[in-house]
């Protein structure tokens, strides 16, 4: 996994460079922020991997994942999907492995060819990224993990890969149905497939591979635990909800300064070890974290807001530098909203039609990598009617920065707005403030408990 | 200056002026980025220098992504990393409860002002 040249991988193609700067493109683009905490065992990994990870949404869980990790694994998906012709030569470019599942139907056709190419891809010195669930996810919880990847890793080792290690993936979003939203990887300790494997033929003697259905069913217990850990697992959304906060708080409270923005990724991981929590500690958690809630929300302030108040000049000059960038991106943000607006509404009206969640979250970045391409494509090409090859080029390096000021100035509005609100909220605000303050500490003690 | 038509203004702020911001941010970033060292950077200065157009382009296209997976520990872990490694050992069953309390006690502040 680690970016260090590895003289046993594959050599890369320059349409895999290609790949990948594209992935990485459509990742910065699709997602306001990305990012990734790698355990440090994670990190040194080198050799082959099976990288398992949490399923939220179909295209969007693999293109985060082509972003973000250091190589690009192949994947394994439902034959189902190559059904289509255009997908289905997208998905060989990519170097994706058919998998047969009983539930789509076809009967028992076997998936030998899929174990093969899979232990293949391993034994070449690569990495094999599997969705152990098997389905796309609607709840913030783990389906029970099913035993491919466990049988893939036992396989790839009896046929000779050796340090192969079984890298577990924890995928949260902020709003995974939303554009530009924020997401965050969680890469959890490797476990190590050799030593697994020589523990168990140590112990009984039996040579370990595929078949053996107790080891198959105990490294699965492995990979489960290792991605509970490293993956969202809440009862329901309201507990992930309020988990999450409480977590915010506390995060932010261990901050060397009072400040609104943290660390996203240590907020999703202490949410994560408090959702293992016994249920009346989580329980206490939601209870006080809900109760803080309804504090906040009656003076109008946000946690970052009220603990990163500091003196009184501060919500005027917040106001008045807001109002100044905004004013500075208003031009290009009015030339970037006019370019966009079409690729805009066609996201939007594709973001209107009900599907699931998870299901969104592969329409969604589908429809607007192609709604803006084409766009973009039209700008590009106007501006070499209009002036020659420079047109073009200029167009290329101005397109992402009319947008940036979209996003910019529209960042500005709604922060100004928020601010208008509690200067609004202020005077309450302060006579209720040492209640609030109780209430949080509340929430801190819960979690530190 | 006076001589300038609406098109001229707009053309030298919605294009111009951002166009050169981009163009020497591309500049300042080639020369500060570690892995880009030696001929190649002054290949690539030159080339921003004497050809901006093609040259800001071309960059846009093969720059090379964020490094990714930054795994490398920038000074000693804040209190807050230390908390949620603590609550993650834990999770994992390496401390026990009553180990836990007592570290986080130590790195949770007893009462919250609010500044």
């Amino acid at each position: 996994m680690s970016d260090v040249d590895d003289g046993g991988a594959p050599r890369r193609s320059r349409g895999d460079v290609l790949i990948d700067r594209l992935a990485a493109f459509l990742v910065r683009s699709l997602y306001r922020e990305v990012d990734v905490h790698m355990s440090p065992a994670a990190a040194v990994v080198n050799g082959p991997a099976v990288v398992v990870s949490n399923h939220f949404g179909g295209v969007a869980d693999a293109l985060v994942l082509f972003g973000v990790l250091p190589r690009r694994p192949g994947v394994v998906a439902r034959d189902k999907i190559w059904a289509n012709r255009f997908i289905g030569a997208v998905l060989d470019a990519l170097g994706a492995i058919p998998v047969h599942k009983r539930s789509d139907g076809g009967g028992g056709a076997s998936n030998d060819a899929m174990f093969a190419s899979c232990h293949q891809a391993l034994l070449d010195g690569g990495d094999v990224l599997i969705f152990p669930e098997g389905v796309t996810r609607n709840e913030p919880s783990m389906a029970p993990v099913k035993t491919g990847a466990a049988r893939i890793a036992l396989g790839a080792s009896a046929a000779g890969c050796a340090g192969l290690v079984i890298v577990p993936v924890g995928i949260h979003y902020e709003n995974k149905a939303a554009l530009r939203s924020r997401v965050f990887v969680n890469v959890g300790d490797p476990i190590d497939v050799d030593a697994f494997v020589n523990e168990r033929a140590g112990e009984s003697g039996a040579p370990v591979n595929s078949d053996d259905h107790v080891a198959v069913n105990d490294l699965n217990d492995h990979i489960t635990t290792a991605l509970r850990r490293a993956a969202p697992d809440y009862d329901d959304w309201t507990e992930e909800h309020l988990l999450t906060h409480a977590a915010e708080v506390t995060v932010r409270s261990l901050g060397d300064e009072p400040r609104a923005r943290i660390d996203r990724g240590l907020r999703d991981r202490l949410a994560n070890t408090l959702a293992d929590r016994p249920a009346d500690e989580r329980t206490a958690i939601c209870e006080a974290t809900a109760r803080y809630r309804d504090d906040l929300d009656a003076i109008g302030y946000t946690d970052g807001e009220l603990v990163g108040r500091i003196g009184t000049g501060r919500l005027a000059t917040g106001l008045f530098l807001h109002l100044v960038l905004g004013i500075i991106v208003l031009p290009f943000a009015l030339v970037g909203a006019i370019i966009n607006v079409i690729p805009f509404l066609i996201v939007r009206l594709v973001g209107s039609r009900s599907f699931s969640p998870s299901l969104m979250a592969t329409v969604k970045p589908l429809a607007a990598a192609g709604a803006f391409g084409l766009m973009w494509a039209v700008v590009m090409w106007l501006a070499w009617r209009a002036i020659g090859w420079p047109g073009p080029l200029i167009a290329l390096v101005l397109l992402p920065v009319y947008l940036a000021a979209v996003i910019a100035f529209v960042d500005r509005v709604t922060v100004m707005r928020r601010l208008f609100r509690r200067r609004r909220a202020r005077r309450s605000g302060d006579t209720l403030a040492d209640d609030v303050i109780e209430a949080r500490q509340a929430v801190i003690e819960a979690v530190a408990a | 200056m006076n001589d300038l038509s609406t098109t001229d203004w707009i053309v030298l702020v919605v294009i111009t002026l951002p166009f050169v911001v981009v163009w020497v941010g591309t500049i300042v970033e080639v020369v500060r980025r570690p892995d880009l060292r030696g001929l190649r950077a002054v290949v690539w200065v030159g080339a921003l220098l004497l050809f901006p157009v093609v040259a800001v382009a071309a960059h846009v296209i093969v720059r090379r992504p964020r490094p990714k997976a930054v795994e490398v520990p920038a000074g000693p872990p804040t209190r807050a990393e230390r908390f949620v490694e603590l609550a993650e050992r834990r999770q994992a069953g390496q401390i026990d409860d009553d180990a836990f309390r007592a570290e986080a006690a130590a790195l949770v502040p007893a009462a919250q002002t609010s500044g």
